[in-house]
């Protein structure tokens, strides 16, 4: 399997502005440092608590928000400057690439040993910096921002997302044909009004609503019925991935597993990729091949769904699924209560970020950051003490 | 026999609203004992909440309790005056809410809200009643109590706020806790700290707690006795144990069914279809057959009652027998 | 669309005061057509009261001048006539500092930054200065006449439009609806065009149409301070003007002159409580939580 998405060191940081001349007076750190792929046909849950930073790395990754730093790579291109005003793209692809393989050149003595320190991306666009524009900075970057409107719309295409809240997701003054035909008809998937119609229904009817219902408005649905339209409007476009922020938080129970059958149905039928958003362990206990586990802007665990919840080993991960309420009375467990609240990422504690609150830290936690480390095959955990 | 100190019967709350009447609740039993939780649960529109605004008689001026009765004490809480009301509201029986932010006051600090409500229900001077402030956040668990109490809600987090509501609520050792939706709006790690509090309390204080929400695990966790409510009707009633080891209801069963959990290895969930009925358009007859897999002609002509099927285990269903063949069916497919 | 707009006619019928204010303004409306019917124009400007007799003090209603005569002119033209004159002043001056207040409020809130910072800060002077005190000091400076009001009440007119529909662009701006079609390609000038104005632009219009009315106070209260229309020219406000010095009446008697500001001055609040009424409905109609 090859990674979809790649994210490196991600970092997205959000200014907090006060006074007159809105000098920048904070930071909330939404985001810090984050790296993670997204293989091809398989579903990463990404679960945390409020705060933790998840919503802001499906928003990022969609461009929503421009990233404060790191590298998001899609499908073997990086995306990171496609949405940049040009004079910003001009400067990161200077940076990032030009003086980077400038710099490596001079390291490496020759062009031929530093292709062979480079893979992936990075090695395409170095033969294309020294082979195609002949190490022409200038050559490079007109190669590099051609066709920039073709390439933002081909990531439009492959990401789309799939919001939480059926309510506010849908424009409550369009049609049902209009929202879901908006995505198809932008990227001229369709022309003239007869496909538009038919497109929209097929979709409609993929996700298990009929396409006589393409006129009417949001709130002539039920909140389950609302959820499927987000769901195919995302659809509409064929993406490669979809994001699917809390999709299923808002809903009722009954409604919810309607929701995530249909989901998982679609993955199988249109061989998609999810990248699914939760604070809810349970649902993405059995949506996911694999999980990702954040707290407070970092990922504190990541790992196969199965070695994650047969064995957690991160304190936090532990401590979040002995809080879950097991829905059968027979099982009476341990739990591990924390104390206090999540602290503010304006001021995130020092060192380990879960140290505060958690019942193994010990001095080293507060001045050391643990890094991410494989402790297992594929188990990836930050703390000190595993 | 213990004698309940609460026991609704056949409750009917409808709503007159200019589109119709809205039969919110229709047709809720159950009874409360000292020191137990029960557990009301049920997914949205299916009257949990309206059933403890009606014990409480805070409805607004749409909502009118129809038929029934709630017996506190021995009294009829439907029939008495406004008054006498007033007097068992926040004293004998006392509320917290989903979202405290909505149930505080922003203008008060926490401490002026208590004392207040201390001072309302028990004959003690405001230093008194501040001292008892102290002591009943501290008894919550809010650190540096004396300090705290001289906050606005909102400066407070959100697993603090509802710590402070509970506060307010016990500060008159209510017999009775109505507690809607309590951690539904907080973080999974907080939301422990919160049922383990109440849990905590309940045994101090010796109160029943009337607990709804829409969460199986939460109810599994921490009721005594579970209310399964739909479309404003309890369609099953009996120990928590039971419920869960022995659903009779296919409402019950499926919801059961439909959730993701993390003590089994589910390949699929099961898939209640439909929609949850919109309380202007109940159905005909019993009002989950829409819905149901084991609906027959019967169930969309007459409506079931709430029978005692065994010793105090109550279903609403005219099939409940063809539950038990589906679950030894199930049985059958595990092995 | 069908269904809808049954749907919000439904929801007006049902609602008495909507009915009456709906009411109200059609009845204004035909005055307003038909005056000239109503009141044939006696000069080549049917804006100017024709002079009934040459005699200053009021004259109680007849036949011939039934709401009676101010100032030597009759009443009941001038009150016919100047339903025309508020919905000149009330509409043009409303349509304008609306559309001022569209193109300034939707610039700094849709780019932001800088621009934004300057434009509500030059707002924020605008509003800072009273309402009435600017009024007069413009209408003064520019001269007299309704053309002369006009522009005073549009220059301090337009700031409560732009900051309004600042607030819901920034409101609307981060809906998931709006980032849903961002996420889908959508161009930013059509997500301005497709979901943000017309989910904006709503309050905008209930607040101008609430706005109609308290102008033509405003409009008239220049006037009663001598400040608007020219002498002689049927609006209300002037007519009011006129009625100043009767309003203590005669010795012993009051409401000698009752006439005087009782038939222009109720012509005035009914056309303001028309407007107030009209807005409140359409309130109701557009507020999207009230639909079913």
């Amino acid at each position: 399997m090859k990674p979809l998405v790649k994210i490196e060191h991600l970092v997205k940081y959000f200014p907090i502005r006060a006074g007159i001349f809105k000098r920048i007076v904070a930071w909330v750190k939404a985001v810090d440092d984050v790296s993670f792929d997204i293989f091809e046909g398989e579903t990463v849950g990404l679960v945390g608590e409020s705060g933790c930073g998840k919503t802001t790395i499906g928003m990022t990754l969609l461009r929503l928000y421009e990233p404060t730093s790191g590298r998001i790579i899609v499908a073997d291109e990086d995306t990171t400057y496609y949405f940049l005003p040009s004079s910003k793209a001009r400067s990161y692809l200077k940076k990032n690439y030009v003086e980077r393989f400038q710099k490596l050149l001079k390291e490496k003595g020759s062009l031929d040993s530093l292709m062979n320190s480079l893979d992936g991306v990075d090695r395409r666009y170095a033969q294309i910096f020294f082979a195609d524009a002949k190490g022409s900075t200038t050559r490079f970057l007109s190669l590099m921002l051609s066709n920039m409107d073709e390439k933002r719309k081909k990531f439009r295409r492959d990401l789309q997302i799939v919001f939480q809240d059926p309510y506010s997701s849908l424009n409550p003054r369009l049609r049902v044909k209009t929202i879901v035909g908006e995505g198809p008809l932008t990227h001229k998937l369709v022309k003239g009004e007869k496909e538009v119609i038919e497109k929209v229904k097929t979709v409609l009817e993929d996700v298990g609503i009929s396409g006589e219902y393409i006129y009417r408005f949001p709130h002539e649905f039920s909140g389950g019925q609302r959820q499927r339209i987000g769901v195919a409007r995302a659809l509409a476009l064929s993406p490669k991935l979809i994001i699917a922020d809390e999709a299923v938080a808002a809903l009722d129970v009954s409604i919810r597993s309607q929701v995530i059958n249909l989901m998982k149905d679609l993955q199988k039928e249109h061989k998609l990729t999810y990248l699914f958003i939760s604070h809810d362990l349970s649902v993405i206990k059995y949506v996911s091949d694999r999980v990702i586990v954040m707290y407070l802007g970092k990922i504190v665990e990541s790992a196969p769904k199965k070695d994650l919840f047969d064995r957690p080993l991160h304190p936090y991960t532990r401590a979040l699924m002995s809080a879950i309420p097991i829905p059968n009375p027979n099982i009476k467990k341990e739990r591990i209560i924390l104390k206090g609240d999540v602290p503010s990422p304006i001021n995130p504690p020092s060192g380990c970020r879960f140290h505060t609150r958690c019942y193994m830290s010990q001095e080293i936690c507060a001045n050391a950051e643990p890094q991410l480390r494989e402790v297992e095959p594929k188990h990836f955990v930050a703390c000190h003490f595993v | 026999m213990k004698q309940p100190i609460l026991t609704v019967k056949n409750l009917r709350t409808y709503f007159y609203t200019e589109d119709g009447i809205v039969k919110a609740v229709d047709g809720v039993d159950f009874e409360v004992f000292q020191g137990e939780t029960l557990g009301i649960v049920g997914e949205s529109g299916c009257g949990k909440s309206v059933t403890s605004l009606s014990i409480l008689r805070i409805l607004d001026e749409k909502g009118k309790i129809v038929e029934g009765s709630i017996i506190f004490d021995g009294n009829d809480l439907t029939k008495i005056s406004e008054e006498s009301m007033r007097k068992i509201r926040g004293k004998d029986i006392a509320m917290i809410f989903q979202e405290p932010m909505v149930a505080l006051n922003p203008v008060f600090t926490i401490g002026e809200q208590i004392v207040e409500a201390i001072v309302l229900h028990q004959k003690v001077d405001e230093t008194t009643a501040k001292k008892m402030a102290v002591d009943l956040l501290r008894k919550v668990g809010i650190p540096e109590p004396e300090k705290r109490i001289n906050e606005y809600p909102h400066e407070l987090s959100g697993g603090m706020r509802q710590r402070a509501m509970i506060a307010m609520a016990l500060s008159c050792k209510p017999k009775i806790l109505i507690a809607d939706e309590p951690t539904t709006a907080l973080d999974v790690t907080i939301q422990a700290q919160i049922m383990e509090l109440m849990k905590q309390l309940q045994k101090e204080y010796g109160m029943a707690i009337i607990l709804i929400t829409h969460d199986m695990g939460v109810i599994a966790e921490n009721a005594d006795r579970v209310v399964v409510m739909y479309a404003g009707k309890a369609v099953e009633y009996t120990d928590v144990k039971t419920l869960f080891n022995d659903p009779k209801h296919p409402y019950t069963w499926g919801l059961l069914h439909a959730i993701p959990r993390l003590d089994v290895e589910q390949t699929r969930l099961y898939n209640i279809p439909g929609i949850v009925p919109n309380p202007l358009k109940f159905p005909s007859g019993c009002k989950f057959h829409p819905r149901c897999e084991f609906a027959q002609e019967k169930c969309s002509l007459e409506e079931p009652e709430l029978i005692e099927v065994v010793n105090g285990h109550f279903v609403r269903c005219f099939f409940w027998e063809k539950v038990e063949q589906a679950k030894k069916k199930e049985a059958g497919d595990e092995q | 669309m069908r269904t809808e707009t049954k749907r919000m006619i439904k929801r007006l019928m049902r609602n008495p005061s909507a009915v009456l204010g709906f009411s109200l303004l059609i009845f204004f409306t035909i005055i307003a057509i038909i005056a000239p019917i109503i009141c044939p124009p006696q000069s080549y400007d049917p804006y100017m009261i024709p002079i009934a007799t040459w005699d200053k003090t009021p004259q109680p209603p007849t036949a011939e001048h039934p709401f009676g005569v101010i100032d030597g002119r009759d009443i009941f033209y001038g009150v016919i006539w100047g339903t025309r004159t508020a919905f000149k002043v009330g509409l043009i001056v409303t349509l304008t500092s609306t559309v001022i207040g569209l193109l300034i409020g939707s610039v700094a809130g849709y780019f932001g930054g800088w621009l934004d910072e300057i434009l509500m800060r030059i707002t924020d002077i605008f509003l800072s200065i009273p309402y009435i005190l600017a009024a007069i000091v413009v209408t003064a400076f520019l001269g007299m006449g309704l053309n002369k009001v006009m522009i005073s009440l549009i220059t301090f007119g337009w700031m409560a439009t732009a900051r309004l529909i600042r607030g819901n662009i920034l409101q609307v701006r981060e809906e998931q609806y709006v980032l849903a079609a961002r996420a889908l390609g959508v161009s930013d000038y059509l997500v301005i065009l497709k979901h943000v104005l017309p989910n904006t632009i709503f309050p905008v219009i209930i607040q101008a149409t609430m706005r109609i009315g308290s102008l033509v106070i405003t409009a008239a209260a220049l006037s009663f301070l001598g400040l608007g229309a020219p002498v002689g020219y049927a609006d209300w406000g002037s007519l009011l003007n006129f009625a100043r010095n009767w309003l203590l009446g005669a010795s012993g008697e009051a409401f000698k002159y009752w006439y005087a500001i009782v038939y222009p001055g109720t012509a005035m609040v009914l056309f303001v409580l028309a407007w107030n009424l009209v807005g409140d409905a359409l309130r109701d109609v557009f507020d999207p939580r009230l639909r079913g």
